[in-house]
């Protein structure tokens, strides 16, 4: 049987969409560990790497500085991801357009944007109900960070001058991310239904490109290291990066991702018992294993989850 | 003398806020305050559809019934001075190709092989900057007729739907009558009962209603036990009394 129907999950999770807001709160705390090099900026390109200065931990008290994965970058990329498994299934062949991201013409009427929602120019908008933050380095900029340098390109991206021919012999430098960096990151979702709350679980464990993307650069693998089930949201992504430095041991690159996971897990369990008003269900775990199997065993049939996912909007 | 309990609200910001409040050119700024529509719906007090067909909220129709429930909050004002964050923003659409033409975006590949490609238009502005309140901001607002068990403890503010850490003290009050006092914090000019009479303010202008800052009025007032004032028989008006 699957989890969705068990507590707390069933009076959680809704049988339809519906309009109005309920406020069940679903809320995944999340790994996400690069690896690959990997450039995280704010905007665009020329700019450096996102970063900020935060203080390290909650006991321990000296600022440092933290590369920032912004919160806007993050559901671009695990959008993508699910728009695939749509395309796939045919949600926008037939009489469906194509639906397109960030254009004044969304379709409105499919899974990605019922559930993250759109804006049109013209006044129609489904607001998002998957929540992002801003996600921060475990560790210290300094650690986590690398530089190299490199002959600058002329504009035709070649090393040779398009005019004269000349190599190319000023140095330019790039900033980077290092293979093995940990980021803590939370994505709420808000009066989800089954099949949603599946397919954006789908999504954040499949999509494994973010930031600037290249052959070799990019790749971030996302685990799912609780649940919290409620009628609230829970701590800052913040709070919980300051909680598990504090208890990790060694606070220098690179750190065992396991050592890193069981940490933050128990970091995240302190911090939830002191959230103001929480009465909700935190899992993670073992408990988390048949969960993760259920979705996984999901995607073994895609046709019939797209099929779960479309009919969450059906008029009936 | 009457008595109430009043929420002495605080504020903190884990992630930067923005709110259009103004915009000059490209440049969208947030002023360094939440207007307390935004920060009911936000407090999760009134609730709007997710899918709308009109930008506004109805608020008179959607606030209706706290007003019925003797629930009111004023807007949250910044306890230090504020501080803000400046981020350069780039709308591309999210399709696997896409380019720029004359004041257009491109995104259909079968139009990229084309000489003369059409062009999708897109009103929308493309690239611009954003002013934020900065992370770590702490913001004050108060609320009646609610209690502490009432608010989350933390809640998403502004378009980005940004987290705050969400404080909340209860404090008694007792009702002064008639004086002349100065505001603790921001009010809503539209929510000020007829009998109070503002003296003294400085404007400030947002959207969708204006904010009165540095105020100075006669009339009955909440006094609560850390002093702090508040001018009685406030309540969501929407200019009407
Ligand atoms: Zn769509």
């Amino acid at each position: 049987m699957s989890f969705t129907t068990k507590e707390p999950f069933a009076s959680t999770l809704l049988a339809k969409y519906e309009n109005l807001p309920r406020g069940h709160y679903i809320g995944l705390v999340l790994l996400r560990t690069t690896q690959s090099e990997t450039i995280f900026r704010t905007e665009g390109s020329g700019e450096p790497l996102s970063r900020e200065v935060t203080i390290s931990g909650t006991k321990t008290g000296q600022p440092i500085d933290r590369i920032v994965i912004s919160k806007r970058k993050q559901t671009a990329v695990e959008r993508r991801t699910g728009r695939e498994l749509l395309r796939d299934f045919e949600v926008y062949a037939g009489d469906n357009k194509e639906c397109l991201l960030n254009t004044q013409n969304p379709c409105g009427k499919c899974p990605d944007c019922y559930l993250y929602g759109y804006a049109v120019g013209s006044g129609g908008a489904q607001r998002s109900r998957v929540m992002t933050e801003d996600a921060f380095s475990l560790l210290d900029a300094a650690e986590v960070t690398s530089e190299r340098t490199f002959n600058a390109l002329f504009d035709n991206s070649t090393m040779r001058n398009p005019k004269t021919g000349e190599p190319s012999t000023s140095l330019g430098s790039s900033e980077y991310v290092r293979p093995g960096t940990h980021f803590l990151d939370i994505e709420t979702l808000k009066d989800v239904t089954a099949a949603e709350f599946i397919y954006a679980m789908g999504n954040i464990l499949q999509s494994s490109r973010y930031g600037a993307i290249g052959t070799r650069i990019g790749v971030v693998k996302n685990q799912i290291l609780g649940i919290a089930v409620g009628k609230q949201e829970i701590f800052s992504t913040l709070e919980l990066t300051q909680a598990t430095y504090d208890l990790l041991e060694s606070k220098q690159h690179p750190l065992v991702t396991e050592t890193v996971a069981e940490t933050a897990v128990r970091a995240a369990a302190s911090l939830i018992g002191k959230v103001f008003g929480w009465r909700g269900h935190w899992i993670s775990g073992n408990d988390l294993t048949p969960i993760l199997a259920d979705v996984a065993e999901s995607y073994q049939n895609p046709a019939k989850l797209v099929a779960d996912l479309q009919a969450c909007y059906e008029k009936s | 003398m009457p008595e109430t309990t009043v929420l002495d609200c605080r504020l903190v910001l884990c992630e930067p806020a923005f709110f259009a409040s103004r915009e000059i050119d490209r440049l969208y700024l947030t002023e360094a305050l939440v207007g307390n529509y935004a920060l009911t719906y936000a407090l999760g007090l009134a609730t709007s559809p997710y899918a709308t067909s009109y930008h506004r909220p109805q608020y008179a129709a959607e606030m209706k019934r706290l007003v019925e429930q003797g629930v009111y909050v004023t807007p949250a004002y910044p306890v230090s001075r504020p501080r803000f964050k400046v981020e350069r923003f780039n709308v591309q659409t999210e399709t696997y190709w896409s380019t720029y033409t004359n004041g257009a975006i491109l995104y259909d590949l079968a139009e990229r092989g084309k000489t003369k490609p059409k062009p999708y238009s897109n009103n929308r502005p493309q690239q611009g900057m954003l002013k934020m309140m900065a992370r770590g901001m702490e913001l004050r607002f108060f609320a009646f007729g609610l209690a502490k068990a009432d608010l989350p403890g933390y809640i998403r503010l502004g378009k980005f739907l940004s987290k705050s850490r969400l404080d909340v003290v209860e404090r008694r009050a007792v009702l002064q009558p008639h004086e002349k006092y100065e505001v603790t914090g921001y009010f809503n000019p539209l929510d000020l009962p007829a009998e109070t009479r503002i003296e003294v303010c400085n404007v400030i202008n947002i959207h969708p209603v204006p904010v009165l800052q540095s105020v100075t009025c006669r009339g009955p007032v909440w006094k609560l036990d850390d002093q702090s004032l508040l001018p009685a028989g406030m309540k969501f008006r929407f200019g009407e009394q």
